[in-house]
């Protein structure tokens, strides 16, 4: 039995919806914890959507190529320097009233937070399905990813590899008593991860917010107006929208197809 | 150890720094230790819970002589500081010497804040905060810049010390400047002047500052004063690390 009502859009307006969804889903947060290599990092992150193009496909797939992923991201590491602790001799020394030798002095040197702070972007491509649902009174049209895709990370880890150590290095800077073997520890620090741990981390916290990616395409509230009240005595008429199904369609071209019951 | 105890004041003895006076007179030295600019804390009446007992040494007839023997027989003594249950402790609390001897007070690396040592010898005052005569400050530099230092209490007394750091050293390099650290720089203070008044030494060294007849001096970092024209004409000192 045909639907109701029947509306069909192309992959040109469906992806002006696409990027219109991108830009009402905005900006998402989280944090968490991490690795990275024998350190412990804490992180929060925030992930927006934008761009892409859709190609349609039947009978409901919605396929997203070259979706821009721009992430900011602020890693905290905790470093344990204590591997540096060394003892200040005793120094002996002249004065007028003869000669005078301080204690041995043991230096102990902290664990320092490292803050770095860093944003970069990537691209993806995926398959997404189609979900319908009503939900709060109103009939939502979601694409929603079907599987978590490969996102190349690599230029972005380099950068960020090289970002933390900067941040280390200039944390370094303000421990007392470092600065003779400030070269020594930070390549000691470093050394104990590389750019496989970076990327590993890098895309734990990417895969977080792209798991279960989904873009509301349409929504439409379940009772639609379709006359406005004239006056006291001629209210509005609405119809209710019993069910709404979307799904793609081929004839001469691939269309998104929403058929809606009253 | 924090950044924050690397502050050159010798009002807040801390980790990296020492204070020694040398007791010339016989009697006890009844003290106390205290992160608060405190009045005194020890008073005659009381048990004393930190002292040093200064028993009177060999007297000698021959100035000569008493000279070469001093100079002989005088030890320096060793009272570590401590921070315990939030309090702090000296070890040994009760300490005997002979007149002449020196002892250097110098805290332990469960020290988290800074402390004076203040106390009484008969109607001397003898204070890290203020030093007179026969006292001694140290500290061991850890941040490289220049350090224009003076004296909190306004006298006047002032002076510089510029710390190097040693660039790019590699492994083998390390122990070479370990073995530098031993070397210590003295400023002579007598009254308010400071000789010499400007020196440079390389990064985790210790400069002593030997005080005689002195109005009570410090040993400040100017930064931490608030009015830094303390008793001086404004000079123009940076710290550049």
């Amino acid at each position: 039995m045909p639907a109701d009502i029947t509306a069909a859009i192309d992959e040109v307006a469906a992806n002006t919806l696409l990027h219109a969804a991108e830009s009402a889903l905005g900006t998402l947060s989280r944090s968490g914890n991490g690795s990275l290599g024998p350190l412990e990092a804490g992180w929060g992150a925030s992930v927006s959507f934008s761009g892409g193009t859709i190609t349609l496909a039947a009978p409901d797939t919605v396929a997203i190529a070259n979706l821009d992923v721009a992430y900011s991201l602020n890693l905290s590491v905790g470093i344990d320097l204590s591997f540096l602790d060394f003892c200040l001799p005793q120094v002996c020394l002249w004065t007028p009233w003869g000669d005078i030798c301080t204690p041995t002095i043991c230096v102990d040197f902290p664990t320092i937070g490292v803050d770095i702070p860093f944003s970069s972007s990537a691209q993806l491509s995926a398959d997404f399905g189609i979900d319908t649902h009503l939900s709060a009174g109103t009939w939502l049209i979601d694409v929603v990813i079907q599987s978590i895709p490969s996102v190349d990370l690599g230029p972005a880890a380099t950068l960020l590899l090289t970002a933390i150590g900067a941040a280390i290095s200039a944390a370094l800077l303000a421990v007392p008593f470092i600065g003779p073997v400030l070269a020594i520890a930070a390549a000691a620090i470093t050394a104990a991860f590389g750019i496989a741990e970076v990327t590993g981390l890098l895309g734990s916290i990417i895969s977080l917010f792209v798991s279960g990616l989904t873009f509301t395409v349409y929504r439409q509230p379940q009772q639609l107006q379709i006359l406005p009240a004239t006056g006291p005595f001629d209210p509005a008429v609405d119809v209710t929208l019993v069910s709404v199904a979307a799904d793609v369609q081929s004839s001469t071209k691939n269309e998104l197809v929403v058929s809606v019951d009253i | 150890m924090p950044s924050a105890t690397q502050t050159l004041d010798s009002r807040f003895l801390r980790v990296g720094d020492c204070f020694a006076q040398r007791f010339s007179t016989p009697g006890t030295f009844r003290y106390a230790l205290s992160p608060l600019p405190s009045s005194l804390a020890a008073h005659h009446d009381e048990p004393p819970r930190l002292a040093v007992v200064v028993a009177a040494g060999e007297s000698v007839a021959d100035p000569k002589q008493h000279h070469a023997k001093d100079d002989h027989d005088r030890r320096t003594h060793a009272v570590t500081v401590s921070l315990s249950n939030g309090t702090l402790e000296a070890s040994p609390a009760i300490l005997e010497i002979t007149a002449g001897d020196v002892v250097v007070w110098g805290p332990d690396r469960s020290v988290t804040f800074g402390f004076r040592v203040r106390g009484r010898l008969g109607e001397q005052t003898v204070d890290s905060a203020a030093l007179h005569t026969e006292s001694v400050f140290t500290h061991a530099f850890g941040l490289p810049g220049t350090y224009e230092w003076v004296d909190a209490n306004g006298s006047g007394l002032h002076g510089r010390v510029e710390v190097v750091s040693p660039a790019n050293m590699g492994v083998d390099d390390v122990e070479r400047w370990l073995a530098t650290l031993q070397e210590g720089t003295l400023v002579h203070v007598t009254g308010h002047r400071a000789e010499p008044e400007a020196v440079q030494i390389v990064l985790g060294q210790t400069v002593v500052w030997a005080v005689e007849e002195a109005p009570g001096v410090t040993i400040t970092d100017r930064t931490l004063l608030p009015d830094q024209s303390v008793g001086v004409s404004p000079r123009r000192g940076r710290r550049s690390r």
